[in-house]
Protein backbone atom coordinates (compact mmCIF):
# COMPACT_ATOMS: atom_id res chain seq x y z
CA UNK A 1 0.00 0.00 0.00
CA UNK A 2 1.47 3.05 -1.44
CA UNK A 3 -0.22 5.18 1.97
CA UNK A 4 1.94 2.83 4.40
CA UNK A 5 4.95 2.94 2.80
CA UNK A 6 4.63 6.65 2.70
CA UNK A 7 3.80 7.17 6.29
CA UNK A 8 7.06 4.73 6.95
CA UNK A 9 9.29 6.94 4.69
CA UNK A 10 8.21 10.48 6.65
CA UNK A 11 8.70 7.88 10.18
CA UNK A 12 12.34 7.34 8.50
CA UNK A 13 12.86 11.19 8.32
CA UNK A 14 12.80 11.49 11.95
CA UNK A 15 8.94 12.31 12.10
CA UNK A 16 7.39 10.55 15.01
CA UNK A 17 3.54 12.34 14.93
CA UNK A 18 1.03 10.32 13.47
CA UNK A 19 -0.01 10.47 10.04
CA UNK A 20 -3.36 10.54 8.67
CA UNK A 21 -4.35 10.58 4.66
CA UNK A 22 -5.29 14.40 5.46
CA UNK A 23 -2.56 15.31 7.33
CA UNK A 24 -0.22 18.14 5.78
CA UNK A 25 3.00 17.65 5.19
CA UNK A 26 3.90 21.42 5.82
CA UNK A 27 1.05 23.32 7.96
CA UNK A 28 0.38 19.75 10.16
CA UNK A 29 3.78 18.14 10.26
CA UNK A 30 6.38 21.29 9.94
CA UNK A 31 8.06 19.51 7.29
CA UNK A 32 11.56 22.14 6.14
CA UNK A 33 12.59 22.18 2.56
CA UNK A 34 15.29 19.49 3.12
CA UNK A 35 12.40 16.92 5.01
CA UNK A 36 10.66 17.45 1.98
CA UNK A 37 13.90 16.97 -0.51
CA UNK A 38 14.37 13.55 1.42
CA UNK A 39 10.71 12.84 0.98
CA UNK A 40 10.70 13.46 -2.74
CA UNK A 41 13.94 11.82 -3.34
CA UNK A 42 12.36 8.79 -1.37
CA UNK A 43 9.21 8.32 -3.02
CA UNK A 44 11.20 8.98 -6.73
CA UNK A 45 13.57 6.02 -5.78
CA UNK A 46 10.60 3.79 -5.07
CA UNK A 47 8.01 4.46 -7.87
CA UNK A 48 9.55 6.23 -10.25
CA UNK A 49 7.67 8.87 -9.65
CA UNK A 50 9.10 12.69 -9.50
CA UNK A 51 7.10 14.83 -7.29
CA UNK A 52 9.24 18.02 -6.60
CA UNK A 53 9.48 19.23 -3.24
CA UNK A 54 8.85 22.83 -3.70
CA UNK A 55 5.58 21.48 -4.57
CA UNK A 56 4.75 19.70 -1.80
CA UNK A 57 4.65 22.01 0.35
CA UNK A 58 1.15 22.76 -0.49
CA UNK A 59 0.17 19.04 -0.50
CA UNK A 60 -1.18 16.93 2.00
CA UNK A 61 -0.73 12.69 2.33
CA UNK A 62 -3.52 11.89 0.75
CA UNK A 63 -2.50 14.23 -2.20
CA UNK A 64 0.97 11.94 -2.24
CA UNK A 65 -0.71 9.06 -2.21
CA UNK A 66 -3.46 10.34 -5.26
CA UNK A 67 -0.10 11.14 -7.43
CA UNK A 68 2.18 8.09 -7.29
CA UNK A 69 -0.84 5.83 -7.72
CA UNK A 70 -1.42 7.92 -11.19
CA UNK A 71 1.74 8.05 -12.14
CA UNK A 72 3.77 5.30 -10.73
CA UNK A 73 5.83 2.97 -13.46
CA UNK A 74 4.44 0.18 -14.45
CA UNK A 75 0.51 1.49 -14.00
CA UNK B 1 14.59 47.87 -7.81
CA UNK B 2 14.95 44.54 -5.63
CA UNK B 3 11.70 42.18 -5.84
CA UNK B 4 12.96 39.18 -3.99
CA UNK B 5 15.09 37.96 -1.14
CA UNK B 6 15.98 34.69 -0.12
CA UNK B 7 18.37 33.27 2.50
CA UNK B 8 19.27 29.81 3.15
CA UNK B 9 21.78 28.05 5.74
CA UNK B 10 22.38 24.18 5.66
CA UNK B 11 24.36 21.81 7.93
CA UNK B 12 26.46 20.23 5.93
CA UNK B 13 25.49 16.88 7.34
CA UNK B 14 21.93 17.05 5.80
CA UNK B 15 24.19 16.41 2.85
CA UNK B 16 26.32 13.52 4.39
CA UNK B 17 22.98 11.45 5.05
CA UNK B 18 20.98 12.01 2.23
CA UNK B 19 24.05 10.59 0.37
CA UNK B 20 24.27 7.42 2.71
CA UNK B 21 20.74 7.76 2.29
CA UNK B 22 19.70 8.01 -1.10
CA UNK B 23 23.23 7.92 -2.97
CA UNK B 24 23.12 8.91 -6.72
CA UNK B 25 19.25 9.24 -6.83
CA UNK B 26 19.84 12.43 -4.18
CA UNK B 27 22.42 13.95 -6.92
CA UNK B 28 20.28 13.06 -9.86
CA UNK B 29 17.55 14.54 -8.51
CA UNK B 30 18.96 17.88 -7.09
CA UNK B 31 21.63 19.13 -9.26
CA UNK B 32 22.64 19.31 -13.05
CA UNK B 33 25.20 16.71 -14.69
CA UNK B 34 27.65 19.92 -14.55
CA UNK B 35 27.27 20.59 -10.60
CA UNK B 36 27.53 16.76 -10.01
CA UNK B 37 30.83 16.65 -12.44
CA UNK B 38 32.57 19.76 -10.10
CA UNK B 39 31.38 17.60 -6.89
CA UNK B 40 32.90 14.40 -8.27
CA UNK B 41 35.59 16.09 -9.43
CA UNK B 42 36.23 17.69 -5.92
CA UNK B 43 39.46 16.80 -4.12
CA UNK B 44 38.64 18.77 -0.60
CA UNK B 45 35.44 19.66 0.79
CA UNK B 46 33.21 18.12 -1.87
CA UNK B 47 30.04 17.86 0.66
CA UNK B 48 30.40 21.55 1.42
CA UNK B 49 30.47 22.74 -2.01
CA UNK B 50 27.03 20.16 -2.71
CA UNK B 51 25.34 21.64 0.91
CA UNK B 52 26.67 25.53 -0.96
CA UNK B 53 24.96 24.55 -3.73
CA UNK B 54 21.53 22.90 -2.11
CA UNK B 55 21.60 26.23 -0.29
CA UNK B 56 21.77 28.09 -3.11
CA UNK B 57 18.76 26.68 -4.85
CA UNK B 58 16.78 26.71 -1.47
CA UNK B 59 17.57 30.39 -1.69
CA UNK B 60 16.49 31.39 -4.91
CA UNK B 61 12.98 29.14 -4.76
CA UNK B 62 12.11 31.80 -1.57
CA UNK B 63 13.35 34.72 -3.32
CA UNK B 64 11.12 33.83 -6.36
CA UNK B 65 8.74 31.73 -5.66
CA UNK B 66 6.13 34.45 -4.63
CA UNK B 67 6.05 34.93 -8.39
CA UNK B 68 6.83 32.39 -10.07
CA UNK B 69 3.68 29.73 -8.65
CA UNK B 70 6.63 27.22 -7.42
CA UNK B 71 6.77 26.35 -11.75
CA UNK B 72 10.91 25.49 -10.97
CA UNK B 73 12.22 23.07 -9.47
CA UNK B 74 16.05 22.03 -8.24
CA UNK B 75 16.90 20.43 -11.76
CA UNK B 76 15.38 23.32 -13.32
CA UNK B 77 18.62 25.70 -12.44
CA UNK B 78 22.01 25.06 -12.06
CA UNK B 79 24.29 26.72 -9.74
CA UNK B 80 27.98 27.68 -11.81
CA UNK B 81 30.52 29.46 -11.40
CA UNK B 82 31.61 32.38 -14.17
CA UNK B 83 35.10 32.74 -15.28
CA UNK B 84 36.20 35.05 -12.06
CA UNK B 85 35.14 32.06 -9.54
CA UNK B 86 31.76 33.57 -8.50
CA UNK B 87 28.46 31.58 -8.62
CA UNK B 88 25.40 32.19 -10.96
CA UNK B 89 21.71 30.49 -11.61
CA UNK B 90 21.61 29.34 -14.37
CA UNK B 91 18.31 28.12 -16.03
CA UNK B 92 18.58 24.87 -18.18
CA UNK B 93 14.94 25.20 -19.79
CA UNK B 94 13.61 28.17 -19.98
CA UNK B 95 13.88 31.73 -17.79
CA UNK B 96 10.11 31.77 -16.41
CA UNK B 97 8.25 34.80 -18.51
CA UNK B 98 7.89 36.60 -15.57
CA UNK B 99 11.72 37.02 -14.89
CA UNK B 100 12.75 37.79 -18.19
CA UNK B 101 14.75 41.23 -17.11
CA UNK B 102 15.31 39.98 -13.76
CA UNK B 103 18.71 40.30 -12.70
CA UNK B 104 19.39 37.67 -9.65
CA UNK B 105 22.25 38.02 -7.51
CA UNK B 106 23.80 35.23 -5.14
CA UNK B 107 26.40 34.74 -2.87
CA UNK B 108 27.49 31.32 -1.31
CA UNK B 109 29.55 30.71 2.07
CA UNK B 110 30.28 27.22 3.49
CA UNK B 111 32.53 26.97 7.00
CA UNK B 112 33.20 24.22 8.96
CA UNK B 113 29.63 22.37 9.34
CA UNK B 114 27.19 24.96 8.21
CA UNK B 115 26.69 26.54 4.36
CA UNK B 116 25.02 29.59 3.51
CA UNK B 117 23.52 31.06 0.40
CA UNK B 118 21.55 34.23 -0.57
CA UNK B 119 19.78 35.41 -3.56
CA UNK B 120 18.73 38.80 -4.50
CA UNK B 121 16.14 39.43 -6.71
CA UNK B 122 16.75 42.84 -8.93
CA UNK B 123 14.31 44.19 -11.51
CA UNK B 124 15.76 46.31 -13.74
CA UNK B 125 14.10 49.48 -15.21
CA UNK B 126 11.83 49.70 -12.47
CA UNK B 127 13.65 52.26 -10.44
CA UNK B 128 15.96 52.18 -7.40
CA UNK B 129 14.57 53.22 -3.85
CA UNK B 130 17.72 54.71 -2.38
CA UNK B 131 16.18 55.09 0.65
CA UNK B 132 12.74 55.74 2.02
CA UNK B 133 12.21 59.46 0.95
CA UNK B 134 13.60 59.48 -2.73
CA UNK B 135 12.58 57.36 -5.50
CA UNK B 136 14.70 57.58 -8.80
CA UNK B 137 13.25 56.56 -11.99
Amino acid sequence: MIFERICEMIRSIGISDEVSPEIMLVNDLGMDSTELADLSTAIAKEFGVLIKSGDMKGYSVARIVEIIAKNKKGT
Amino acid sequence: MIIGVGIDILKIDYINQMLEKHGDNFLKLHFSAAEIQMFLNKKRFANQFLGGRFAAKEAFFKATSAYTGMELGFCDIEVINDDTGKPEIKFLRHKPACMKDDLIWLSISHHCEYAVAQVIVERAGVGIVRNKMEVVK
